[in-house]
């Protein structure tokens, strides 16, 4: 390249010479051949160029062409954090009502046995109320057994229309492969005028469907609890099996998600509304129990063992 | 509770499968947990092989000892030559014999066998066989009146199906055969009759004569009765009723004691019988124990009473715990021949709280602890005379004494249509409504606007108009009820500012490279010395639990660094050395009022190798200013500004960690490198580090969302500056002293290297900072700038010593 240069474009080049003697030409011949001599050296300055180009390219291309690396290695480490799988499903559960004009309420872990069972309706003598079943912290305070609590507090700070949700953890005394001490659940109330057991079932359809799959089916049974009248037992057609019967569902084709019902008048007279003009509906999911069935997780006690090979998987 | 369907059917008509059965009564609140089949494979084939036979003759067999050949008349034309290995069985005998092809209750098949050399066709049975008794040593002789060839099955359920139901704590009714039944009967549309009526022969003498009944605690004892039966013969019990209380989930005992547990399965109503001639004085009394009274149960357990529990005494002293469990000394045994057999009806609550003191449940008691009914009190008094009479041989003393401290009391509620619409959400008949009360036992009357309805005595749970909705919905049906939605009116749904900004944490240490745990949030006791914390440090002073399950989960934890290492531990324990873990969850600091402060915190602890392990050995050491960078992190999205100060916390190591503060001074928590002594206390052999911050003073002390400035108009000018200072000045206040000098047009001033060494002198660091200038309304020159940097390392130097690095 460089000897090309020099030798049509150097000082000593014999175009250069030309143009540099061109003072010595008649005077009528030196604009043409001027002229001339500049295309020429353009045309050749130009040809350089392009050749130039060509080449550079051709080194890098080759350059790169030796550069290779395993493209199969992994990758430089970015850290990955995981939300625990409680978390992650609370917050599942809450967008879902979120979505159906629900807010979000909390309220202590430590309360009273006022709010825990007394305004729930949950007489003195009840067995949900012993020693045995509760932790006590002292006589008229406990570990709150539900979350239900919160929506007694909830009633108590606001008139109707009420539409809450109440994520967080709750405490019962038991602790077998089934139940450890402690455990959340999210349990939501709606209270106006006019609401019905059709809109618990219709409420709780949705959330099923949402968190389920749009095609799962839900039942309810009845069943007893102290703050509702009538109680339901809630189930969702199974999600592996489709209701045909499997291991998960015990042959059944339903799977038992949560507890509800029509909030009782008693608890209304706890917190002043009148139970002739409001009605409302109330339930009560465990969360475990939800990721449970999504995940597969067939054990309750991995939720609170906090092994990282558990962790890790969501 | 168990139920044979064959008992159920002696109550009601079920037409319909086992299955249909289960499911109905599922979706009318009596769960059915499952159905299992008893005693052999019910399908018809098989039933046939069963049958009576009558033993013709019976010899020894030729070459073994201890089998007989016998020749068995089972209706056949020609007998059968039956191998049996029992040693009573005898020519004479009627047995239960199973013909080859029969399978028996744990499957196994019975086949045309040789024995011995002695063929043998078919199989003479035992009562364990068929699953009546735990072991029999012989075979099961038959009543002499069974005809050979009948089937057992027509005798005796030796197939059956067993519901398993889970009756609700307000359904004590549910809890017998009977009253199962009345469900059935109700929840499947057939009629049920309920009448109970139960003739026996009675005696000329009267119960009177041999006892008197007292109840001093009313209040706890609504009703107490009791009838005398004599000369009765203590032996086994009939076939029928043995399978009854087997299939049932009991065990037979003898007659007497079968004929009890038989009335309480059938009728729900529990019975105590009393040797009489322990009753000491011919009196019953019915009181509240002495304290410190003792007395030995049934069980054999020696138990001391307080004076809260009822008990049955005799004129000298307690011989029961009323409800609960009888004691040793008034037992019925295989010698007894006179009962006083008694019927009563405790208070629920009463024996609840006897149970739990005395950690003692059974049969009668689970079934006390919800009330019972006390019109149950006489019909089951009388279908056990009459068991008494028919199966014991005894005679039954004329008259009852009984004691009724309460009188009867059936409720009447009003029940409004339109509530049931307004409830329900679905308008049910008028008509429909008075056909589901009725068929429960309610009596309706309709006066043209409400019904009046009385509930029967045994469902003392219908107090309200609402409960009669109640039943009315499950019967009609919850698969009746449209799903609907509510209209949400006035009001709107979301989270809350403080709940969207906890998710937001969470999300930045998840996006940090942590995983998120939940530990327990009581904790044990020794946590607080496994730190080392000061004996006066307030975080020793945690809410304890009264009644905790176990020493570790007996206090509150008033911080959630004990959980993270104890998480740390057991992760290391298994190899998972790689720990970098955060938790997000509540403290509970005791406080002046009733309820404790629970506050928010979030802490983060990171052990092992951060970026480790790869294949590119990139290196990344953990270490106070790791942790320094995460919390950092969590201020910058939270747009709040802390103070890092050196301070000590007996867990970290002492020179490098910090507290960290809001502008406002408050305290917001701690970071650093754990001690290594609390490292060496929970088995972590890598280096550890930790932070703990309580959230919402965090919350309080940021400013929410970051408001614009325009930072696109002018450039930013940034000029690098070496400043030598000594090493104890920490470089947060060569920052400050810089940023108060430098004001509002320094815009950012950031610490790019550290260097301490031979270029500088002893016990001085020199550190390198980036300043960024910026002006709002123009671009900055050279000359502005460079005047306002001269302004600035002179203030270093006036207030830290620091100098120019050359
Ligand atoms: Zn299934």
């Amino acid at each position: 390249m460089e000897a090309a240069r020099v030798r049509f474009l150097g000082r000593k080049a014999e175009l250069v010479l030309l143009l540099r003697t061109i003072s010595e030409l008649p005077v009528e011949e030196r604009p043409e051949v001027g002229r001339v001599g500049n295309l020429v050296r353009k045309a050749l300055e130009g040809a350089l160029e392009t050749r130039r180009g060509e080449l550079e390219d051709q080194e890098l291309a080759q350059g790169l062409s030796t550069d290779q690396i395993d493209v199969s290695l992994p990758g430089r480490r970015s850290p990955v954090g995981h939300l625990h799988l409680v978390a992650q499903t609370q917050r599942e559960i809450e967008d879902i009502f979120i979505g159906m004009g629900y807010e979000v309420v909390t309220g202590p872990e430590v309360e009273t046995e006022y709010y825990n069972f007394e305004a729930l309706n949950t007489p003195a003598d009840h067995p949900a109320r012993s020693l045995h079943d509760t932790f006590f912290v002292r006589e008229g305070v406990v570990l709150r057994t539900q979350t239900s609590p919160v929506q007694v507090r909830s009633m108590e700070k606001q008139r109707p229309p009420v539409y809450v949700i109440a994520p967080g953890k709750t405490y019962r005394r038991d602790s077998d492969a089934t139940h450890t001490p402690m455990f959340h659940q999210v349990e939501g109330l709606v209270v106006d005028e006019g609401i019905t057991l059709a809109h618990l079932k219709g409420t709780l359809e949705t959330f099923a469907r949402a968190m389920f799959g749009a095609d799962r089916k839900v039942r309810l049974r009845p069943h007893f609890f102290p703050f509702t009248e009538p109680s339901v037992e809630v189930d969702v057609s199974c999600m592996v099996c489709d209701g045909a019967g499997c291991r998960l569902c015990k042959r059944s084709g339903w799977l038992e998600i949560l507890g509800a019902g029509m909030v009782d008048p008693n608890v209304f007279g706890f917190v002043d509304y009148d139970p002739e003009i409001y009605t409302g509906f109330a339930f009560g999911v465990g969360i475990e129990r939800v990721a449970m069935l999504k995940h597969g997780v067939n054990d309750l006690r991995l939720f609170f063992e906090n092994d990282l090979r558990f962790l890790r998987q969501f | 509770m168990k139920a044979p369907l064959s008992w159920l059917r002696e109550y009601v008509r079920i037409d319909m499968g086992v299955e249909e059965l289960a499911s109905r009564l599922a979706l009318t609140g009596t769960e059915v947990e499952r159905v299992s089949d008893v005693g052999v494979p019910g399908d018809e084939e098989n039933l046939k092989r069963f049958v009576v036979g009558k033993i013709v003759e019976c010899e020894r067999h030729p070459d073994a000892d201890k089998l007989s050949v016998c020749t068995v008349d089972i209706g056949e034309e020609e007998p059968r030559i039956i191998v049996c290995g029992a040693p009573n069985v005898a020519t004479g005998q009627t047995v239960a014999v199973v013909l080859p092809g029969g399978i028996m209750p744990d499957g196994t098949r019975i086949r045309d066998a040789k024995l011995r050399g002695v063929p043998s066709a078919g199989m003479i049975l035992s009562e364990a066989e068929l699953g009546l008794a735990a072991k029999s040593p012989g075979t099961m002789e038959l009543p002499e009146d069974w005809t050979a060839g009948e089937l057992l099955i027509d005798r005796f359920a030796i197939s059956d199906k067993v519901l398993e139901v889970e009756v609700t704590p307000n359904r004590p009714d549910c809890l017998s055969i009977r009253g199962l039944a009345r469900e059935i009967a109700a929840v499947t549309g057939v009629p049920f009759d309920e009448e109970m009526v139960f003739p026996y022969p009675v005696d000329a003498r009267s119960v009177e004569e041999d006892i008197a009944i007292e109840v001093r605690d009313p209040d706890l004892c609504p009703r107490y009765a009791g009838r005398v039966i004599r000369g009765v013969t203590t032996a086994e019990s009939p076939l029928w009723m043995k399978a009854c209380i087997s299939h049932a989930g009991m065990r037979p005992v003898s007659n007497v004691v079968d004929v009890t547990n038989y009335v309480l399965w059938s009728l729900g109503q529990p019975l105590h019988a009393f040797d009489l001639h322990t009753i000491r004085g011919g009196r019953i009394i019915v009181r509240r124990a002495y304290p410190g009274e003792e007395l030995t149960t049934l069980d054999n357990e020696h138990r001391v009473l307080t004076d809260d529990m009822l008990v049955i005494a005799d004129a000298e002293r307690a011989s029961v715990i009323a409800g609960v469990m009888g004691g040793l000394d008034s037992e019925i045994t295989e010698h007894t021949t006179d009962i006083l057999l008694e019927g009563a009806i405790f208070s629920g609550p009463s024996i609840m709280r006897t149970e739990g003191a005395l950690g003692l449940r059974s049969e009668a008691s689970t079934r006390y602890e919800k009330g019972l009914d006390p019109e149950m009190v006489p019909p089951a008094l009388d279908m056990a005379c009459r068991l008494f009479v028919e199966l014991c041989g005894g005679t039954v003393s004329s008259g009852t004494v009984d004691v009724r401290t309460k009188p009867p009391s059936r409720r009447r509620t009003r029940l409004r249509p339109s509530r049931v619409a307004q409830v329900l959400g679905v308008e049910i008949l008028r008509s429909e409504i008075v056909e589901i009360l009725s068929r429960l036992g309610c009596s309706v009357d309709d006066d043209g606007e409400s019904l009046t309805v009385l509930a029967p005595s045994y469902r003392g749970d219908l107090e309200r108009e609402i409960d009669l909705i109640e039943e009315i919905c499950r019967v009609h049906g919850l698969e009746q009820i449209p799903p609907a939605l509510p209209a949400r009116r006035s009001g709107r749904g979301g989270l809350t500012e403080t709940q969207a900004r906890l998710r937001l944490i969470e999300d930045q240490l998840m996006g940090a490279g942590l995983s998120q745990v939940i530990t327990y949030s009581f904790r044990d006791e020794k946590w607080p010395d496994r730190l080392r914390l000061e004996p006066g440090d307030p975080r020793r002073t945690g809410v304890r639990i009264a009644n905790p399950l176990s020493a570790d989960q007996s206090v509150m934890r008033t911080s959630l660094l004990p959980g993270l290492l104890a998480t740390a531990e057991s992760n290391v324990a298994v190899r998972e050395e790689r720990v970098h873990i955060f938790e997000l969850g509540r403290v509970y600091q005791p406080s002046e009022s009733v309820l404790p402060d629970e506050k928010t915190f979030a802490a983060i602890l990171v052990t092992g190798e951060w970026e480790g392990d790869s294949w590119l050995r990139s290196e990344s050491v953990v270490d106070y200013y790791l942790i320094k960078g995460i919390v950092e992190r969590i201020c910058k999205v939270l747009h709040c500004r802390l103070d890092y100060q050196p301070a000590w916390e007996p867990f970290l190591h002492p020179g490098r960690s910090a507290v960290v503060c809001a502008a406002d001074g408050r305290r917001v928590g701690w970071l650093g490198e754990i001690h290594p002594l609390v490292l060496q206390e929970y088995d972590l052999r890598a280096p550890a580090v930790a932070a703990e911050v309580d959230v919402s003073v965090l919350l309080e002390v940021s400013s929410g969302t970051g408001s614009f400035k325009d930072l696109l108009a002018y450039p930013v000018v940034e000029q690098d500056l070496a400043l030598v200072v000594d090493k104890s000045v920490p470089a947060a206040a060569v920052m400050a002293c810089l940023q108060r000098a430098g004001g509002a047009l320094l815009e950012d001033v950031a610490v790019f290297d550290l260097y301490e060494g031979d270029q500088v002198p002893v016990g001085r660091k020199s550190l390198a900072l980036r300043l960024s200038f910026r002006a709002p309304d123009r671009t900055l020159s050279d000359a502005e700038v460079n005047e306002l940097r001269q302004v600035m390392v002179r203030k270093v130097e006036e207030e830290l010593g620091g100098r120019l690095r050359a």
